[in-house]
């Protein structure tokens, strides 16, 4: 960034617009290969990730097909207004909270427990096999995830329904109740990415110097000890950092799951706002209203991001920008 | 080796002070065979076996389904291992053209997907990765942005609509070429390559592609294999963007017809009797296997490259 600081101070004095045109050039010369290089990837992110930013005025606008974005008449806040005085509106900011914090609420801790855990194996055969085991579901598919917890909760013969029977738990249709949904999103979550997320703390782990394990011993350190004040200490930063980037995403939660998972028997519980999005804009086709459904909601994820970036900025020093 | 034996003495009731030499290496191994078989080690080795249980499961609930004898699919009595034995579930499969079509469609997607995606992620990687390069930090910060903020769902729609990519191939593959997450761990990996062979090929009048394909590349066989495995899972799984954008069921991918079959229960073997209705029950097990396989036996040949760290650099 420090470059185009520069560029803006030095904007003011005279000859200076030349001075930077020659450096832009002679960087050119210099970088030319590269620019090519870097050329298609830049592209990439102007076309499809900054160009649906622009894309966002739509959210300010009565978005007309034929119109296009731009020569569309201005509505300003209307959808916004629109979007607060909605029945739904509460509901939608309790359904969003709710899950994204029951989510992270489970779905952070579970990954540092395992890579704990594996660390406490000294057979090395049976790490990798529970390591392999783990990793398995994060590369199966999010239908077929749904598809399989579906089928094992069927209340005609499912697999867990049978266990739950013997407990004398009646058949239910699960998928039908808004009670049970928050516990079945996460709960899928959770076997599905555990494993893989903890992958990094492995990483962060295997770090760590073994002399200190071994002088820990010679001090008379057990299991625990060694755990708490040498294995933790060290992933702490990773931790925190972690936590900073997964609050950042907290409201981006996986509406792809949501809208294999809900149907209008659990909207009650289901419905969020990126599932709001995606049934009034591309079911309905009220586009600018849902872009401005899509808007507050990235500007809350925001909000919660450099809010917890700050504290961990603060507390831990840790931060990700 | 005899230099480091151990002098242990020995007491015993029955007389005298014999005294026995002992290796050092085997009295460490007998220690280290003690504690490993302490309660608080059984205990953990119980709980990993439990964590494995319950992670394997369901896949090999569903691969026994599809390889049982219909009758027990149905009358839902098989718990772990397969009863009977069939394949007609997955000779189903194959006489299925929706079915095949279906697979035709996400081999395309993957191999065309992972290729593009795979190329230009490491081509802009190793630009951003060039120290000496005048733009390198602010590309970077602009492309590490993409990671937190977006423009939403409905405008990638209205852009897609716009570029008249709705119902079209690259519809599911242009948007998502890059991840800013895999550019920002190829652009690790890539600056901890050593600098000075760069310097070399330069000094021999080599310009950067020169470098990027000569030395870097071949060097790269790790992050390249992450890559592949990360972009190529995508495309294979990926079932919302077909879903938003190919509304042409002749383009539709393996995920859309599972989402059927699975999800919205659409699909029904057409036909009459007990046959139909067995298939209705048992086919979605060999769907489900088939779909996975590919990717089931891919990733443990390339685990051990992104348990090396290779996935920490996003981290640092």
């Amino acid at each position: 960034m420090k470059d185009i600081r520069k560029l803006w101070v030095n904007k003011g004095q005279k000859g200076s617009e030349e001075r930077v045109m020659q450096t832009l050039r002679r960087n050119i010369r210099k970088d030319w290969m590269l620019l090519l290089i870097v050329l298609p990837g830049v592209l990439y992110f102007a076309v499809f990730c900054y160009g649906p930013m622009y894309g966002i005025l739509m959210a300010f606008k009565d978005y007309n097909v034929s119109k296009g974005i731009w020569g569309s008449p201005w509505s300003g806040w209307k959808h916004f207004k629109e979007l607060v005085d909605s029945v739904y509106f509460g509901r939608l900011v309790k359904n969003t909270f709710l899950l994204s914090i029951e989510q992270l609420i489970w779905s952070f801790p579970v990954p540092i427990a395992f890579a704990l855990l594996l660390n406490e194996l000294r057979n090395n055969k049976w790490k990798r096999v529970a390591q392999t085991a783990a990793y398995l579901p994060h590369f199966i598919s999010v239908v077929v995830v749904v598809g399989i917890l579906k089928d094992l909760l069927s209340s005609d013969g499912g697999v867990l329904t049978q266990l739950f029977m013997i407990f004398g738990v009646q058949p239910r249709n699960y998928f039908n109740m808004p009670e049970a949904f928050r516990t079945l999103y996460v709960g899928s979550g959770v076997w599905q990415e555990f494993g893989w997320n903890s992958i990094i703390y492995v990483a962060a782990i295997s770090t760590i110097d073994q002399e200190m394990y071994e002088s820990a011993a010679l001090d008379g350190a057990g299991r625990w000890k060694k755990l708490i004040y040498i294995t933790l200490p060290a992933i702490a930063p990773t931790i925190v950092l972690l936590l900073v980037m997964n609050m950042g995403n907290m409201l981006n939660i996986g509406y792809e799951k949501v809208i294999l998972m809900y149907n209008s028997a659990t909207y009650s519980t289901a419905d969020i706002f990126s599932t709001y999005v995606y049934r009034k804009g591309l079911l309905s086709a009220q586009y600018s209203f849902a872009s401005a459904v899509g808007l507050a909601n990235s500007v809350i994820n925001v909000l919660i991001l450099s809010g917890a970036n700050y504290v961990a900025k603060k507390a831990a020093d840790t931060s990700i920008f | 080796m005899w230099r480091r034996r151990l002098r242990i003495p020995v007491y015993s009731e029955r007389g005298p002070q014999i005294k026995i030499f002992f290796h050092t290496e085997s009295v460490e191994r007998f220690m280290k065979k003690k504690s490993r078989f302490m309660t608080s080690d059984t205990a953990i080795h119980m709980v990993t076996a439990l964590i494995i249980i319950i992670t394997l499961y369901p896949v090999i609930y569903v691969v026994s389904m599809s390889f049982s004898d219909p009758v027990h699919v149905l009358a839902r009595d098989i718990y772990l291992l397969p009863k009977g034995f069939s394949l007609k579930a997955y000779r189903m499969i194959f006489e299925n053209d929706t079915v095949l079509r279906s697979f035709g469609n996400t081999i395309w997607y993957t191999v065309t997907g992972a290729a593009v995606s795979v190329t230009l992620t490491a081509t802009t990687a190793f630009a951003l990765s060039r120290r000496q390069f005048f733009l390198r930090r602010q590309l970077s910060f602009l492309m590490t942005l993409t990671m937190f903020v977006s423009g939403g769902l409905i405008p990638l729609y209205i852009l897609i609509q716009k570029m008249h990519l709705y119902n079209n191939r690259w519809a599911i593959i242009l948007p998502y070429i890059i991840s800013a997450y895999n550019l920002i761990i190829t652009r690790s990996f890539f600056e901890s390559l050593p600098e000075e062979m760069a310097e070399a090929v330069k000094m021999d009048g080599g310009s950067e592609w020169t470098v990027m394909v000569r030395i870097f590349f071949p060097l790269s066989k790790p992050i390249l294999s992450v890559l592949i495995l990360f972009y190529g899972v995508g495309y294979w799984n990926s079932y919302f963007a077909p879903l938003i954008f190919l509304s042409d069921e002749k383009l539709q991918p393996i995920q859309l017809y599972l989402r059927r079959i699975l999800i919205t229960s659409e699909v029904r073997v057409s036909g009459m009797g007990m046959d139909a209705i067995l298939m209705n029950e048992q086919m979605k097990y060999a769907v489900i296997v088939v779909a996975c396989f590919p990717i089931m036996i891919l990733y443990p040949s390339i685990q051990k490259y992104f348990e090396k760290g290779v996935l920490i650099g996003a981290v640092k």
